[in-house]
């Protein structure tokens, strides 16, 4: 039996997974709705909108909450959340293994997941408004300080905190 | 000698920073007794809105109109569109107006496709006012208290919207 690539495993409910934000966290500050909503894209004004099919997330087991946040430009923060959190709320939300590929279909980056069955924004706003609410009440803030920690802990070969 | 007429033009007219396209109509309220879901749209159907602000709270006001004007010179992935930011600063300004001492300043955010999104949270209240960039989709109101949704606003107009920034406020 051959070995399953990293990344492709399933995502467990014991794992933690890291959500970009693209704001920092402060003392007190909730976490934005529109990180657990599906984005609305629309690739010219006269086309219909393209509710994208998932939120991106990283697996913890993979990438710390700085990789996560670094992956994409402009992210001033991560939030963490438990998969079974996830999972035990009433939304059947899953988080499912979805690492990136290269163009040859190799794993590149093995840290991607998915969190999969949030409502349509377009289609059915107040459930996906609701939804975010909940997930917000199970995901936290990670603090710069948790951030720099669980990085040099982890990656004590990468030097210095950079953003 | 001629005496200066200090700004005889409508609030709106006056300190249009970004909709001029935008007529100062009835069109708010036009369109908010045919498709809003909100009673206090229908109450003030025929409030007369042509009255110049008090300037209480006018740093927060300026501060939230720079923020969202200067908004997509901080990302050019992540932009507002013209559609969106118009309506957005439509509704917030004469909502302003209206109350300036119940104005907040919002956090202002982007769905990820044009669209503006703001939010209020004081306490366990939240509001959020939803403004896609396509004009075919309405804009929203999405407001919660703890963990109690409130019904989604559609097409919510200025008038609903200072009467939620006042239950933020705390003022009923």
């Amino acid at each position: 039996m051959s070995e399953a690539e990293a990344g492709t495993e399933d995502v467990q409910c014991t794992e933690i997974v890291y959500r970009a934000l693209k704001r920092g966290w402060a003392p007190g500050e909730s976490i934005p709705a529109e990180a657990f909503i599906r984005k609305v894209k629309r690739p010219d004004p006269d086309s219909e909108p393209r509710v994208e099919e998932a939120v991106s997330l990283s697996r913890q087991k993979y990438a710390t909450a700085r990789e996560c946040r670094c992956k994409l430009r402009k992210m001033r923060g991560a939030a963490s959340l438990h998969v079974g959190r996830v999972r035990g709320l009433p939304l059947h939300l899953d988080v499912h293994p979805d690492p990136d590929r290269n163009a040859d279909g190799a794993v590149v980056g093995p840290d991607h997941c998915s969190l999969v069955n949030l409502p349509d924004p377009v289609n059915d706003t107040f459930s996906a408004e609701a939804a975010a609410s909940q997930l917000i009440r199970v995901a936290r803030f990670v603090t710069p300080e948790q951030e720099e920690q669980e990085h040099q802990a982890r990656r004590p070969d990468s030097g210095a905190a950079s953003d | 000698m001629s005496t200066a007429v200090a700004n005889p033009m409508p609030y709106y007219y006056s300190a249009n920073v970004i909709s001029s396209d935008i007529e100062p109509s009835d069109l708010d309220t036009e369109i908010a007794t045919q498709t809003s879901s909100a009673s206090s749209d229908k109450w003030f159907e025929r409030r007369d809105w042509s009255v110049a602000p008090v300037m209480h709270d006018s740093d927060s006001f300026l501060a939230f109109l720079n923020e969202i004007l200067t908004f997509n010179s901080e990302d050019d992935e992540d932009q507002i569109t013209d559609n969106a930011l118009g309506i957005a600063l439509f509704t917030t300004k004469r909502a302003y107006a209206q109350r300036p001492n119940s104005w907040r300043r919002p956090r202002i955010a982007t769905d990820g496709g044009g669209g503006v999104r703001l939010t209020w949270r004081a306490g366990e209240k939240e509001i959020r006012a939803v403004f896609p960039a396509d004009m075919r989709r309405p804009h929203y109101l999405y407001i919660e208290e703890g963990d109690t949704p409130l019904p989604l606003i559609n097409n919510f107009t200025s008038i609903t919207l200072w009467d939620k920034l006042a239950w933020l406020a705390g003022f009923h």
